[in-house]
Order: C-alpha cells, then structure tokens, then sequence
C-alpha cells in the first residue's frame, strides 16, 4: 500500500506548512477546531465502534476535561502542557465510573444512562459556581510563574496549530497500533460475544473499564485544549446535543474507522467554517449536520471509510489493468507475492462471490504473513510463548513434505505420563513430526478427511492404563439447583490427559447445566471444580482459561464482525504477553508478538484446512464451518483441555464425520477433550471415556464399549424405569428413572433410534414394546 | 421533613409520575416489538406538543387540533420505525439504538430551527386554576395529566389483557416468526405498536407543555427518567413501568423538599443521576440477562 503511504507522507506535509499557506490562517480557527474534534472523534471510534459501548457522554467528558484544565491553571498554577494530565486524569475517572455502569447495564441501557449522566454534568456540574469561577483560565497572568513551561496558547493560532495537530495526529496513530493489537482484539471481541471473548482467557471487566478510561483520557485532553484557546468556555458548550454533534462525527466517519474520524472531524469542521463565512447560509449549522447524519446513517452505514474503500478499490483495479511490468526488484518481488497470493486464492469456483475487498485484503494479509513467516525472531518468540499452557506444538514446517511417521503408542503414552513441564516439551517433538506429515496433504487434498484419512488414526488409549494419566480437569459431587428443581445432583466426572473425555445423556438430563459448572458460566450449589487439582469452583471463566481451559459453544459464540484469520487471532490473547502501553507505542515486542500470533493462527488454519474462508467474514459463512472455527479458535488458545458443547448439534452426518475426524485429530495432537453431546453415535466413535448423565445424576462410566452394553443407559435413554437395572462397575444407580416420569422427554428424537441401533438390540426391542404398552405413547 | 411534607410531596409529584408513565409505557410497548430503547421518544413527544400550538395558533378549535397532533405524533412513530429503525435490523442492535439517537439529534434541530431555541407555553387542556394542599398549590393542568394516565394506563391494559388486537400484538411482539404461522402480520403489529407509542407520547408531551417550558432542548430530555421508570420496572410489562414512574416521580418530586436541594441549580438532574446509579447498580444484571436471551435468538 504505498500509494496510501506517500498520501499520508503529503497530507502531512501539507499540514506541516498549512498556517503558511496563503488564505490558510484566516481558517486557521477552524482547522484547529478540527484537531480537537480529531481527538474526540478517535476517542469515541474506540469505545463505540470497536468496544461497541455507545457513549452519549462525550462532551460532558470534554468539559470535565475543559474544567480540570482551568481549574489547574487557575488554582493549582499547572498552565497548559502541566494541566494536560491533570485534565485527562480528571475525565478518565468519570469515564471510569461510566465503565463501571457498563458492567452492570449493556448495549442499550448503556446510551440512556450516558444521556442522563451527560444531562446531570451539563445541568448540575458545569453550573456549580466554584467550578465556573476557579474553573476558567481567564483573569490569570499569563507567563508569571512557571513561565518556562507555559505556552501562551490563547495568543499564537500558530501554536495553538502545531500543539493540537500534533496530539491528534500522535492520538490516531497510537489507536492505530492499538487496534491491530491483543488489546484492540480483546475489544472486538467485548463486542462480539463477551461470552466468547471471557472463555479466550480475557478479562472482560478489566478491558471494558480500560476502554472507558482512555476514551475519558482522550476525551480530556481535548477538553484541556479547548480551555487553553478559549480560556473560558460556556457550561452550554457541553450539553449533551454536543455528544450528538461527537457521534455524528463519529458515525459519517464509519464508526470503528480511525481515517474516517480524521476525514469526518475535517469536513464537519469545514461546515462550520462554511456557515461562519457565509451568513446567507443562516443559522442552520446544526439542522444540516443533523441531516447529513441522518442521510449517510441510513444510505451508506459504513459512513465514509466505506466509500472510500470502495473508490480506492475501484481506482486500484484501473490502475492495475493499466499498469505496465514492474521495474525495480522490490516491485517484483511485490508483484510475485500477489501473483502467488492470487494463485491460491483464485481456483475456487465461487470467485465472483467473494467481495472484491475481501480478495484485497486477503492478498496484503497474505503478503504480510509471507513476511512474518520468514522471520526467525518471530519464531523464536513463539516457541517461547508455548511452554507452560500449550502442551502441543502446532509447528508446521512449511514445503517439507517428508514421510515421517507418526509415534508410536508406546512413545505417546509415554509421554502423556511426564511431568506437565516435560510433556509440553516432548509433546513439541512428537507433535512437529505430526504436523510436517500432515500439512502438506491437507494443503494438497484441500478437504478436511484427508487430514486424518492419509495416516493411521491413533488406537484408543489403553483403558486399563487410564487411572495413570495425570487428572487436567475435575468435577467432584457438583450439585446444581435453580429454586427448587435439582438440575444436576453430586455428578463427579474426571478429565484425562490425552484422551477424549465423553458425557452423554437425553434431552433435559443437565448436560449442559453441568458443563457451564465446569465452564464457570454458574457456580454450582454444590461441589468442587479442579483444574490440575487446583480449585476453581469460584473462580472467574477468563481465569480458568488463564489455567488452560478452552471451550466452544453450543450456540455459536465467534465474533460475526470479523473475519475467519482475526477469530482466530483474538484467540491468542494467552499467548501473547505485551501490554496496552506497548500495544499503543507500536514498539518491537509489540510488533514481534503480533507476528508471532500470526503466525500461529496460520498454521491453525492449515492444520483444519481452513484456508479457503480464513479472510471470510464469519456472518453469513455455513453452520458446520462455524463450527470447525470454534473448534480451531479453541485450538488456537493452547489449552490444555479442549470443552465442546454439543458440537455435532446442528450439523448434518457428513458434517458430523467430518467433525469426528477433526477431534480425532486434534487429540492426536496432544490436546484433551471433554465433549458434550447427544448425538451417541458420534460420541461414542470418538470418545476414550464416556459418563452418562440422566436427570442430573452420573449413571454410568467407562469405557464406549461397556456404556453401549450399560443396561442402565439404555433403560434412559428408552425412558424405560428398571429397579433393578444393573449399573457399571464403576457407579452405583443412584437415582433410577421412575415409571413414567413426565420429565421424559416424550417425542422420539433422532439419537434416541441411534442408541436403539447402536447398542444391544435384543433387551431394548423389549423395553421398547413394554414402553408403548405402559404409557400409550410410541417411542420407536 | 413531616409527614405533611411528605404528603405535600407526593401530590406535586403527580404530574411527574403522570408523565413518566405514560412515557414508559410507550418506551414499554416499543421495545417489546422491536428490541429498541427508543431513544427518539423524547422527540416524539416535543413534536405533537409544537404541532398543537401552531395548530392552536392558526386557530384551529381544539376538538380538532388535539386529535390531529396526537395522530401527528403517531404518524412519527411510524416514520421512526419505517425508516430508521427497521431498515437497520440486520446491522444490530447498536445500529437501532443509534438510528433513534439520530432522531433525537435531528428531531432537535428541527424543532430548533422552527420554533427557535426558546421556551414557549403550550397549549392548556385544562381550565387555569390550582388547588391548594398544605403549603403548596398543584394546578388543574397538573392533577390532569396524572388523571389521564390513569385512564390511558386502564384502557391500554384492558387493550392487551381483554381484545383479541391486544393478543395479537402481544403474541408477534414476543415470538413474530410464531405470530406469522398463526396468519397475523407481525410487521403490521409491530408498525400498530409504534404508531400507538408515538401517540402516547405525544399526549405526554401535549399536556408537559402546558404546565412545564415548551423548548426543543429541555421538553425531549423529559424522557429520560422514563428510561429509568422503565429499567426499574422491568422492560417486560406496562404495570411494571407504571411502577416504576411512581418511584422515579415521587423521587424527583420530593428534590424541592430536600432542604439543600431547593437552591442548588440542576437538583433534579443530579438526583436522576444517583437515582440511575442506584438503579442501574442493583437492577443491571436482571435486565442483561432478559436481553441476552433475546439477543442470541
């Protein structure tokens, strides 16, 4: 993107010179009008399109931040670049009380009680006599003490120019690199599914309260510059149709673009300038903005960042039909990158399907992680950021295509005995031999089956040998009531490294109850949670997921703003260990980490084949894709233990398959699963270890072979009541289902006819008559 | 503060919970057809409020101004509905809400621009006159307003509870795609259910402004504490944001009676404020839960 580059490298300069421009400082007042509705603007572009908490509060912030600023200058003897901190400070902290709301309240009660707070400061606060008397620069000499460090603002337009510009432009370009960031991704996500985003291990609160307080921080700064030039301002400048006046900058802009912001923050602030210089215009500065708004909002939502980028795209493509051969090596080079980038996009039949954008940005994604996959320190970075919670590697080395075999059980099993430390390193070796012999067919079959189809799949792990394997996820006498019904009573369930861990049960049995305890999506009345042993009953999800938990959602919870490759990216929020000041500087670490990230999620991506759609918007990709992603973005987080709820739910049987081949390869991997579900057909192919749940109590465990036989499972499964029904050597039948019960789920559902099929016939062909005989109704 | 100020109280905030309550009950019916906070409700009910004192003006009787700006505030509901809100339900639920706020801003200008930034006095429905209670005097325009909510309040919950239309619009408001099976139109509902806010508002409006200012900037933020009516009462039912009008009424009513408070400028505001806080600090998380359930469907 060079053409953008020598833009921005002109606009700059053009603004660098402009008060020297001929006719440029007589609109001098309304180009650095324009800086501070830069500032804003930005602000509210962070906390409204990409956190998605709609703030109608902006201008009361700004005249905190307005205030603060005077009444250092004033009180305190702090003028304007001392104030500045003091007035960021000052609005950060009412921000950050309007955060704490917005854990409590969301979405739409967040703007109303935004609206109210706007009302009380411009109403209660901003007419406060000793706030409008200390509050305002005005009466105090200017350059009589600190006089060193005072700028005379007020004086020089000029200044005031270079100041203010140069905090707006050093504003946009932090959010900038914010933005393609850990923490800019944890904000995406906040917006997304705030579910989704705690379960990739981030801390929801905190980030939501972060965003809160840098926008106030912004907000505040924006405020110090307008005391400063003003030196005294009206409580009227601050109401809350100001807020309005924010947000339409904020939305004709684009909402969550940073350029469009800057380019709207420009031409509202030309309007004025426009409706200032010419009084045949009347008095309808806010009338026009206010159609404007309505105008763009409804006929381009995108704002102005959308037809840009679509103008750009349609200039782009003239230039390049137009454009001769390359000449230098570095254009060749480009060139040969986006040819190949474009080779591999463009055998798909549904070419012309595909947004011409989405092909755009898929060729620069592609180019960048070319680069990113060459770099050794980036590498480096990443093997080092995948020792404590990744117990598997995910190396692929890329075109060796060399046949090497998988390890043998011996060697895996082995393994899964070591000390977790240990493990994460042999599991390295083990898993890259995996990967370099599988990568390279999964590229060149370009279907799913063949990942697991072009080599022996793994043997189960040996049963007997199953109390050796370390315990990664425990869940002992977990009882869990809503009022007076028992939705789940004393389950106990245990999760084995390395092996795939199944709970199954009928409709209604507390699958699902049990495994959000497990999740820490509700606190279980009773028992304990363990991961590792350690006990984390009352311990927060995105903590859990700090201790290596992962899970996937029944509902599918990916973030449908983004794309496949950023899903996944946000997953790697654990990986990653720089921080939002460094995320904001754009320093080396920052930039390394996020390489590092990158390049992870692409080998993910390789690993489940899901290159085709990586640069897809997830809204509107197909269910059983969705699917694979949520499974791939678990993947991504290196979780030791892997929960899917019910993933089969919703997916056809050739879908189905294919998701059993997945799982079945992601173990082999090194990851643990713990799977929930009621297609048994499904989990009993792919589990090592299976616990039955029937009206909220473990009836059976062992191994599929003996669950399939368990003529206690079978009797609930058939809704069938047997007192005398033998349970599994493991667990006594606590809680027999009684005669009849009208709990039972009464239509026949699809697994019910599975299970008939898939376990011993002859006893519940029996169970099956005697049920229509007893109760009337038809269960097969 | 004696238990005759507190009687004192109670009757000056009458017109206060009147208004708020038939504000929330429109906020109320609206977002139970289509998952918005009506952000523009302010606006639509200033704009019938202005419609009647031009109507008034060019000396149109009363019998049939009153009417026609109620229906003009209906008619607005509709347009809110048809062209900012609708059309903006595949970009979320962020989208709506900032459609309505874009109503707001342009409902504002607009007045603005008519009838200038500058407060008039509406229309009387009511005779002039006041009663006294203790110390303090309430106008008949006031006791009005609380009256007519009672009576909408009754003939709205009679609506939904007793006729088959108030079925109809209760059904395809909590399950449109079940309401279409059965044969009702539920976008025909959920445009009835809008139209009817919008009159709603715009009696609040009409007899706000006969007894309070008439600006374009003060008269639309009157539904703010509706908002907060309608948070303390739950979203789901009317009975519920009546409720919680009388809360929020009674409490912004007694601010002159709170002995710091009578001076000091923008009371009101600051305890709507705290009383928002307070609401939102203890009732949040019921709410949240009853919209994300909504939401994932």
């Amino acid at each position: 993107m060079t053409s953008t580059n020598r833009l921005q490298t002109i606009a700059l300069g053009l603004l660098l010179v402009f008060p020297f421009i001929p006719g440029g400082s007589d609109v001098l007042p309304s180009v650095n009008q324009a800086a501070v509705f830069v500032i804003v603007a930005a602000s509210l572009v962070m906390l409204t399109g990409w956190v998605g908490q709609i703030s109608l509060a902006h201008a009361a912030l700004v005249g905190i931040g307005a205030y603060a600023a005077g009444f250092a200058a004033n009180v305190l003897g702090l003028p304007f670049p001392l104030n500045l901190p003091v007035a960021a400070l000052a609005a950060a902290g009412a921000a950050t009380m309007l955060g704490v709301v917005a854990l409590r309240v969301r979405g739409l009660y967040l703007a109303v009680a935004t609206l109210i707070f706007s009302w009380a400061a411009s109403e209660f606060l901003f007419r406060q006599n000793w706030l409008t008397q200390h509050g305002s620069i005005e009466g105090v000499p200017i350059g009589s003490e600190n006089s060193l460090l005072q700028f005379d603002l007020s004086g020089s337009r000029i200044a005031f120019f270079y100041v203010a510009w140069g905090i707006a432009i050093a504003v946009v370009y932090g959010l900038t690199n914010l933005r393609d960031s850990r923490t800019g991704r944890a904000f995406f996500a906040i917006r997304g599914s705030e579910m989704a985003a705690e379960s990739l291990g981030m801390n929801v609160l905190r980030y939501k309260v972060l965003a809160f307080a840098l926008s106030g921080a912004l907000a505040g700064v924006a405020g110090s510059l307008i005391m400063t030039e003003a030196r005294a301002v009206s409580p009227d400048t601050f109401g809350f149709n100001t807020s309005l006046f924010f947000l339409a900058i904020a939305v004709v802009g684009g909402l969550s673009s940073l350029p469009g912001a800057v380019a709207a923050s420009v031409f509202f602030a030309a309007l004025g300038e426009l409706f200032f210089r010419y009084s045949v215009l009347g008095d309808y500065l806010e009338l026009v903005s206010a159609i404007l708004l309505a105008v763009v909002f409804l006929a381009y939502p995108g704002g102005l960042a959308a037809l840009a980028v679509a103008a750009t795209d349609r200039a782009q493509r003239t230039l390049r039909a137009a454009r001769a051969l390359p000449t230098t090596a570095s254009e060749r080079l480009a060139a040969m990158q986006e040819d190949e980038a474009r080779r591999a996009d463009e055998p798909r039949p549904d070419e012309e399907d595909v947004p011409r954008l989405t092909r755009a940005a898929s060729e620069i994604k592609q180019r960048v992680l070319t680069r990113a996959a060459r770099s050794v320190a980036a590498r480096r970075l990443l093997e080092d950021a995948t020792t404590e919670i990744l117990d598997f590697e995910l190396d692929v080395h890329e075109g060796s295509g060399q046949d090497v075999p998988t390890a043998p059980e011996s060697e895996r099993e082995a393994e899964s005995e070591l000390e977790p430390a240990a493990a994460a390193g042999a599991g390295a070796v083990s898993g890259q031999r995996t990967t370099e012999d599988v990568a390279p067919q999964t590229l060149a079959a370009g279907a799913l089956p063949s990942v697991a189809d072009g080599r022996p799949s793994r043997p189960l792990p040996d049963p007997a040998r199953r109390h050796e394997r370390e315990v990664l996820l425990e869940a002992r006498g977990i009882t869990v009531r809503f009022g007076g019904l028992v939705a789940v009573n004393d389950a106990s369930l245990s999760v084995r490294r390395g092996e795939i861990t199944g709970l199954i049960g009928p409709n209604g049995a507390g699958k699902t109850t049990l495994f959000n305890s497990i999740a820490g999506f509700n606190e279980p009345t009773a028992g304990e949670v363990l991961i590792r042993g350690r006990d984390v009953t009352s311990v927060p999800v995105f903590r859990r997921a700090q201790l290596g938990v992962a899970r996937t959602f029944q509902r599918i919870q990916l973030f449908p703003q983004l794309t496949v490759f950023d899903n996944l990216l946000a997953a790697t929020h654990l990986q990653n260990r720089t921080g939002f000041v460094q995320h904001i500087a754009g320093n080396r670490l920052a930039l390394e980490a996020e390489r590092a990230a990158r390049l992870r999620v692409r080998k993910v991506v390789k690993l489940l084949d899901l290159e085709e759609v990586a640069d897809r918007q997830v809204a509107g990709l197909p269910f059983g894709v969705l699917r694979m992603v949520e499974v791939a973005r678990a993947l991504v987080t290196g979780a030791n233990v892997i929960m899917l709820d019910e993933p089969a739910s919703g997916l056809d049987e050739r879908e189905t398959d294919r998701l059993t081949e997945v799982l079945r390869f992601v173990r082999d991997l090194g990851a643990t699963l713990l799977l929930i579900e009621h297609d048994v057909r499904m989990v009993t192919s792919v589990s090592d270890y299976l616990y039955v749940l029937d009206q909220g109590t473990i009836i059976a465990e062992g191994p599929p072979a003996e669950i399939q036989s368990n003529e206690a499972v079978i009797a609930a499964y058939l809704g069938q009541a047997d007192d005398d029904a033998p349970a599994s050597s493991s667990t006594p039948p606590s809680d027999p289902a009684p005669p009849s019960d009208p709990s039972d789920p009464a239509p026949p559902s699809d697994d019910r006819v599975t299970v008939a099929v898939g376990a011993a016939g002859v006893v519940e062909e029996d169970n099956a008559t005697s049920d229509v005989a007893e109760d009337g109704r038809v269960v097969l | 503060m004696g238990l005759i100020d507190v009687l004192v109280g109670l009757v000056l905030s009458l017109p206060l919970v009147g208004a708020y309550a038939i504000l929330a009950i429109g906020i109320v019916m609206i977002y139970r057809a289509s998952k918005v906070l009506n952000l523009a409700h302010g606006v639509m009910a200033t704009f019938p409020a202005y419609a009647l004192y031009t109507l008034d003006g060019m000396g149109m009787p009363l019998f049939a101004a009153l009417p026609l700006a109620i229906f003009l505030g209906g008619a607005l509901g509709w347009v809110v509905q048809r062209v900012f809100v609708r059309p903006m339900r595949k970009l979320g639920e962020t989208a709506q809400t900032v459609g309505t706020v874009i109503v707001l801003g342009l409902g504002i200008a607009i007045m603005a621009t008519i009838w200038g930034a500058r407060p008039l006095t509406g229309v009387a429905l009511f005779p002039e006159g006041y009663i006294t209670v203790a110390r303090s005097t309430i106008r008949y325009g006031e006791l009005g307003l609380f009256a007519t909510m009672l009576v909408l309040f009754g003939a709205l919950s009679a609506l939904f509870r007793f006729t088959d239309l108030g079925l109809l619009m209760r059904g395809s408001a909590q399950n449109p795609r079940a309401a279409s099976l059965m044969g009702v139109n539920p976008e025909l509902m959920t445009s009835l259910t809008w139209i009817m806010g919008g009159a709603l508002a715009g009696v609040a409006g009409i007899m706000l402004a006969a007894v309070a200012p008439l600006h374009p900037y003060i008269l639309p933020l009157q539904a703010l504490p509706a908002f907060l009516a309608v948070l303390l009462g739950g979203l789901g039912s009317i009975v519920g944001a009546v409720g919680g009008a009388a809360v929020v009424g009674v409490a912004l009513g007694m601010v002159p009676l709170i002995p710091g408070l009578l001076h000091l400028q923008g009371a009101p505001q600051l305890m709507l404020a705290v009383l928002a806080m307070v609401v939102m600090a203890t009732r949040g998380e019921r709410v949240v839960a009853t919209d994300v359930r909504g939401g994932i469907v």
